[in-house]
């Protein structure tokens, strides 16, 4: 399946785009999501380090399950106030 | 240490175009009335002339919509709840702020000043640990 990847912030300026796209096998978690992102996106690997994944705008706990038309975000090193 | 919640803490979240407005076009908050509330404190982000020894125009503030307010709203009441507050308002900027502008107003009211205080050092620590707005310059052209 394909799980479409928000990007913000640094994430966003180290890629150049506000989104990826990555071929995941169904029942993939969000710690895998993580992971494949820094393989298949290099640049991003030493980011994600401190990043956690949202899901439909909610932080997703350990283990959860992405399915495909879920919303996924990467947040992390976040700069408001 | 521990607080007792009031019955009926107020809570005010808002995220808005540009540059806050001054404190006298705020709402004001609500729970100084009827003499509950010995403290209030109001804590307000202001965009610096300088960063790193750049000098710059503006911040712009991205805002993940609608996760950014629920975070900010979960935050607070959060917050709230740990400390006993009477109410706590905060606003905070997307978009383009310039110089001198206020990008950040959170404001806590609460039986004495030392939970107040403590409450606004941990709710603006989290803010900027977990709610979802990056800021990135917008340089002064020479």
């Amino acid at each position: 399946m394909i799980v479409r990847v928000h990007l913000f912030g640094p994430y966003a300026e180290a890629i150049g785009s506000t989104h990826v796209c990555l071929e995941a096998l169904d029942a993939v978690t969000s710690e895998q999501v993580l992971e494949q992102l820094g393989r298949e996106h290099q640049i991003l690997a030493p980011l994600l380090r401190s990043a956690r994944l949202a899901v439909n705008h909610s932080f997703a706990p350990p283990g959860t399950i992405i399915a495909e038309r879920d919303e996924v975000a990467v947040i992390g090193m976040v700069s408001g106030g | 240490m521990s607080f007792t919640v009031p019955p009926d803490p107020s809570i005010s979240v808002v995220v808005v175009d540009g540059p806050l407005p001054p404190m006298a076009e705020a709402s004001p908050p609500q729970r100084s009335i009827g003499g509950i509330v010995g403290s209030r404190l109001v804590f307000e982000g202001i965009v610096r002339l300088d960063e790193d020894g750049k000098r710059l125009a503006a911040l712009n503030y991205q805002t993940y919509d609608p996760m950014a307010e629920q975070t900010l709203k979960q935050l607070a009441t959060d917050i709230v709840k740990k400390f006993g507050l009477n109410s706590l308002a905060v606003a905070h900027s997307r978009g383009r702020v310039p110089v001198g502008g206020c990008s950040l107003r959170v404001v806590i009211e609460s039986g004495h000043r030392s939970e107040g205080l403590d409450a606004m050092r941990e709710f603006i620590l989290r803010l900027k640990q977990d709610v979802p707005i990056w800021k990135s310059p917008v340089w002064e052209v020479p």
